[in-house]
């Protein structure tokens, strides 16, 4: 069943420079799926359409069985149970933190889910100990270095307990530690039926998470929907998209070239 | 891949949230709220940059004239509409813009609602008292009020009757065409030039390079902090599941202004250190670019 369904969407930015024209694409329930694309193919623009962040002008965008429209969003009750079920991680973390405290940042969303103030304290806690977080708590999270910043901003989604979880390039700027810890809290998620939607062009990344790939070219169409690992190993579909690219330099005396990718 | 056993979610993770479900739009719809209402018009200015800057790159005939030649040609024209007291060579100007914007491949129409959609009605709005002969004593057009004799009151000895004079109405109307006229070609300027191109032909009319590399700075700092506050409200917007007691709306308000506040402080740190790392020391050095423009304007200057 699909859980996300964009039906021949129109959408841009500027009028007369069409991002999308007649964009389609499906989500199933429970799936990681990956968006490879090189930067300015519309990655980043998907994902938000997704979240309801910007609006197609053609075309149907339908969540969770529902056609999703700004005006529809403008319906404070719908909106928030909306936002509920769809968490979004942005590419920059610092604009997803503004509180003053790594506790009030976290626990910004339960408090408006209605739970008990007992529920509360039980869910940040839960998230902060999942994320090794605890000693960060008092911080103010402006103040962290830029991995705790993405931990803090992950757990300030987490905690809301999404069934789509979106991340627009979540490794950027992370060490190899952070990564791997993030890449292992995707895939438990997933694993307990969490639909996750990962956008990047890092393909060690995308190869550890999806088994979904969608590739966007420059020109901001689809121009491959299927197994991450076998588009991994389309060499020409990678340099198509611009993921990959031949890299000439010399080594002693002997030149060479092989593909390079972005990690 | 495999995952790190020491990796267990918490009980409430496992499951999905209660009341989940889609509500159907039944709740109340809010266009003034004010998180959405920022995040629109927040949106709405960095889509007109970009649109503007759309229109400076493309292929209309003002786009290919030197930015200098333009600016020297508009203030020229700008400081003739405003001492001009033709009402026709006002009209033709006007027509000269309508034109020029056609040819230059800009919206025509959508730009003269902009145009005299707002400044030039309102500055109207508020010269319509100078009609009237209590300010400005003239020639009867159309009396509002007549009476046989004047009237005294508050002080102040009042005239017969209230009229609208000719050249009240006159001087109303030159104004209301001059704000437009003139705002029709700081528009065309604006959006047949790439806006640095705006600010660095400013060094013809001698505008000080300290001046001009502040307002480029200005200008390149203000649309970041506005795409790190649109972020901002579009993450808080996403996180807005629920309804926050006032309080909590209260405190989390100056949270997100101290936020950006200490964001914004940052940046700027961070701007002036890039700047230094790349040895500015308080003055600017000319580019080869500049020196071709300013070469090229004295060659123009020449042939005209």
């Amino acid at each position: 069943m699909s859980i996300l369904a964009l039906d021949k969407i129109d959408f841009s930015y500027v009028k007369d420079e069409i991002l999308f024209r007649e964009f389609s694409l499906n989500i199933e329930a429970g799936e990681s799926v990956c968006l490879l694309g090189a930067n300015g193919s519309g990655k980043s623009t998907l994902l938000k359409i997704f979240c309801g962040l910007v609006f197609p002008s053609g075309g149907t965008y339908r969540a969770f069985g529902q056609e999703i429209t700004e005006n529809l969003l403008e319906d404070s009750r719908f909106a928030q149970r909306f936002h509920r079920r769809i968490g979004f991680i942005f590419q920059n973390s610092d604009a997803q933190l503004f509180t003053s405290r790594v506790w009030d940042e976290i626990a910004f969303g339960p408090l408006q889910m209605g739970l008990s103030q007992a529920e509360v304290k039980n869910r940040v806690d839960d998230i902060l100990a999942l994320l090794h977080l605890q000693n960060l708590a008092e911080r103010s999270p402006y103040r962290l270095s830029g991995g705790e910043k993405k931990k803090v901003a992950v757990a300030s989604t987490l905690v809301l307990n999404p069934e789509v979880l979106i991340l627009d390039e979540p490794t950027n700027g992370l060490d190899p530690k952070t990564q791997r810890w993030l890449v292992d809290v995707l895939l438990e998620l997933n694993n307990h039926g969490r639909t996750i939607i990962t956008s990047t062009h890092n393909l060690d990344l995308a190869h550890a998470i999806s088994r979904r790939a969608l590739v966007l070219s420059e020109e901001h169409r689809l121009i491959y929907d299927g197994s991450c690992q076998q588009a991994i190993a389309d060499k020409q579909l990678l340099m198509a998209a611009n993921l990959i690219d031949e890299y000439c330099h010399v080594h002693g005396e002997n030149q060479h070239s092989h593909l390079y990718k972005h990690s | 891949m495999e995952k790190r056993k020491d990796m267990r979610l918490p009980d409430w993770m496992l499951k999905e949230n209660e009341n989940n479900e889609v509500v159907l739009a039944v709740g109340k719809r809010n266009k003034n709220n004010f998180l959405k209402k920022s995040l629109r018009n927040m949106r709405a200015v960095i889509c007109e940059d970009r649109q503007t800057e759309h229109y400076a790159r493309c292929e209309g005939v003002l786009q290919k004239v030197s930015p200098q030649i333009k600016l020297l040609a508009m203030l020229g024209l700008i400081l003739t509409v405003s001492l001009s007291h033709q009402i026709l060579f006002l009209l033709v100007v006007w027509l000269v813009t309508l034109l020029l914007m056609q040819i230059s491949r800009l919206p025509v129409w959508e730009l003269q609602k902009k145009i005299w959609g707002f400044i030039p009605l309102l500055t109207l709005l508020f010269s319509l008292p100078v009609t009237l002969n209590i300010f400005m004593d003239g020639t009867p057009l159309f009396y509002l009020r007549q009476s046989a004799l004047a009237v005294h009151w508050l002080g102040n000895t009042w005239p017969e009757g209230l009229f609208i004079t000719r050249q009240g109405l006159t001087a109303a109307i030159f104004l209301f065409l001059r704000v437009g006229i003139s705002l029709s070609l700081g528009i065309l300027l604006v959006m047949t030039t790439p806006v640095v191109d705006v600010f660095r032909s400013l060094r013809v009319i001698r505008v000080p390079e300290l001046f001009i590399m502040i307002m480029e700075m200005t200008y390149r700092y203000m649309m970041v902090l506005l795409l790190v506050s649109m972020e901002m409200f579009e993450a808080r917007c996403l996180r807005t599941v629920g309804d926050l007691p006032m309080k909590w709306q209260r405190a989390q308000a100056g949270s997100s202004i101290a936020a950006l506040f200490a964001r914004s402080l940052a940046l700027s740190e961070e701007v002036y250190q890039a700047m230094c790392a790349r040895g500015y020391t308080g003055e600017r050095l000319k580019t080869s670019a500049d020196e071709v423009d300013e070469l090229e304007l004295a060659v123009r200057s020449q042939w005209v």
